[in-house]
């Protein structure tokens, strides 16, 4: 038992890390993914096979039990949702994508950023690989629509008091 | 069209992934006549619309506007083990930062900051907060850069995360310690 959870520590940590990093920032992601491989080491024996979509199901929770935390310490104050990398070197592209619901942004990130086909993607996010399929096909479309309104938009600069 | 969003997207990815990428194939659907006219009406009506749809695309598109962002302090502990609150430290320039955790032995991992161009509500009862953005992790920051957080890293002893943006910063939020007592 202790030996398949270091292999799969071994083989995934830097995977599951990526993960983390893409969605949180830096101070957050050590204990981010402690928490994930220590949910893993608590429930070795129901982790399946092919472990890496269930981890990233883990630390998606991990995440939005962290951010849940922010939010009960803030006590009903501002809250600033600062801790989402979104897409770089592309501005039009990260204001499309931070435009759309965390729903939408996250199977677009599964498949383009962590590569992972629709069925792994539906295991992450706990639905049907029907529901994973029609949320990515929506997903993507409303992206397309956003880019494409944005190619022939251009807001005026407007400066914020500091 | 739809395929190259993803591909897009893939290209700008924050952490970039190991080896390639293998992206869904689009569903390949035999197009008849009927969608393609529905598809022509509905451009030609959208056409006379243009400038509502211009305004509701700078929901998005705009920069950030009127974002508020409340510190909550924290305590950082030294070497000779008395608590230093960030209170006084929080929009800062980072030279006056650096000399004074210096002074106190904690060492500094910094962050600097490039804040997300999009605003969105938050719900209790905050008009905008800042959504994307990302920091980095470098070995200095510009001396006159602000300092926004600073919290203490609490895998290594006397180490502390100073997230840190750039003095003009368009896009920064404004920043209140309110949670300071001030």
């Amino acid at each position: 038992m202790a030996q398949r959870f270091e292999q799969i520590y071994a083989e995934h940590r830097e995977a599951v890390r990526a993960y983390v990093r893409r969605r949180a920032p830096e101070a957050m992601v050590d204990d981010v993914v402690s928490e994930t491989f220590l949910a893993c080491l608590r429930k070795i024996d129901r982790v399946p096979s092919e472990p890496l979509p269930w981890l990233y199901g883990v630390a998606r929770k991990t995440l939005a039990n962290e951010r849940r935390k922010r939010a009960r310490a803030a006590q009903g104050q501002f809250l600033p949702v600062f801790g989402e990398p979104e897409p770089v070197n592309d501005g039009v592209l990260a204001a499309a994508f931070n435009a759309l619901s965390e729903r939408d942004r996250e199977v677009l990130r599964l498949v383009a950023w962590e590569g992972l086909s629709l069925a792994d993607a539906a295991t992450v996010l706990g639905c049907s690989g029907v529901a994973c399929r029609v949320r990515y096909h929506r997903a993507k479309s409303r992206l397309a629509s956003r880019l494409a309104a944005a190619a022939s938009f251009q807001p005026e600069p407007k400066e914020v008091t500091r | 069209m739809r395929t190259d969003v993803i591909k897009r997207l893939a290209a700008a990815n924050p952490v970039p992934h190991d080896g390639p990428l293998h992206l869904p194939e689009p569903v390949r659907m035999r197009v008849s006549a009927r969608p393609l006219v529905t598809v022509a009406v509905a451009a030609a009506a959208l056409a006379g619309g243009g400038v509502a749809i211009a305004a509701g695309v700078g929901a998005f598109a705009a920069p950030l506007h009127q974002a508020t962002l409340v510190v909550s302090p924290n305590a950082l502990t030294g070497p000779d083990g008395t608590a230093l609150s960030t209170c006084g430290l929080i929009g800062a320039r980072a030279d006056k930062v650096t000399a004074v955790l210096d002074s106190r032995g904690i060492t500094i991992q910094w962050r600097f900051m490039h804040w997300g161009t999009v605003t969105a509500a938050t719900g209790n009862g905050s008009p905008t907060a800042i959504t994307g953005g990302r920091s980095d992790a470098v070995n200095s920051v510009p001396a006159d850069s602000i300092v926004w957080d600073i919290v203490p890293d609490t895998t290594t002893p006397n180490s502390a995360f100073v997230f840190a943006e750039a003095p003009n910063d368009p896009t920064a939020p404004t920043l209140s310690t309110v949670n300071c007592g001030g």
